[in-house]
């Protein structure tokens, strides 16, 4: 136990500590999703482009985070829903539904 | 001297695997998810949601124990070498999609950033077990490396 260095255990505790302090926000409603349809990609993918989230009266950082590289926003609930397509300003995935913009569970169809 | 500048490293590499370990065991669900939805197999996805932090942790283990500091420095690299790479891929788009870094440790970062980020660190890695090989270097427990 002598070739240990507690400092460096101290370290790897402030590690542990700066990642729970660092932990993301608890989210408002983790079912609820905002996508807009946008097109089909070349692969078939549905893709989709955020609606503005701060008009219909969301907080940025407790409702929904935007996502660096692109301005693409997904709810912090499920962030990995958000794909970026290689312009960086849509997003594509096969998990949000599958029309429209659910929207206080009220589904409008926005596919055209 | 040279052993306080790789004690220093150490100590950096230490923080950087046991926040990044810390971040995927505290919000397992979202690192699980981000995971899946990165654009390689899932043969592959599912396994590396396990082994990444767990080669982590053991990469701490190593480096906090002066016996085996240099093979945790050789993991660090390896740690530290294959998201590099796969961070180039997904920038010069060699995936279909690029997923957002929204889902890990440093979600704040871009991937561009996150590069910079893993290329700093490969630096001071390389830099302390160049370190580490020269015949002079010696620690004060008096363990040879």
């Amino acid at each position: 136990m002598k070739k240990i260095k507690w400092s460096l255990l101290v370290v790897a505790l402030a590690g542990v500590v700066a990642a729970y302090a660092n932990k993301r926000p608890a989210h408002s409603d983790p079912d609820f999703h905002t996508y807009a349809f946008w097109k089909y990609s070349d692969d078939g993918s549905r893709m989709y482009y955020t609606y503005d989230l701060t008009q219909i009266g969301y907080v940025s950082g407790n409702d929904y985070v935007c996502v660096q590289p692109g301005m693409a926003c997904t709810f912090i609930a499920s962030p990995g829903l958000a794909h970026l397509d290689p312009s960086g300003k849509y997003f594509y995935t096969s998990d949000v539904p599958t029309s429209g913009i659910i929207t206080n569970s009220y589904f409008l169809d926005l596919n055209f | 001297m040279k052993y306080k500048i790789v004690v220093a490293i150490t100590a950096l590499l230490i923080l950087l695997l046991m926040y990044s370990a810390g971040a995927k065991a505290i919000q397992w669900g979202d690192y699980a998810q981000t995971m899946r939805n990165q654009p390689l197999p899932h043969w592959l996805t599912q396994p590396l949601t396990v082994v990444i932090p767990l080669a982590q942790l053991i990469t701490v283990a190593c480096l906090i124990s002066e016996k085996f500091r240099r093979t945790g420095l050789f993991a660090s690299i390896v740690l530290l070498t294959l998201p590099t790479f796969y961070i180039i891929a997904l920038l010069l788009q060699f995936f279909p999609w690029v997923p957002c870094s929204c889902g890990n440790a440093f979600r704040w970062l871009s991937w561009q950033q996150l590069l910079w980020l893993h290329l700093s660190f490969l630096s001071l890695t390389g830099l302390a077990l160049r370190l580490m090989v020269t015949k002079r270097f010696s620690s004060p427990l008096n363990v040879h490396v």
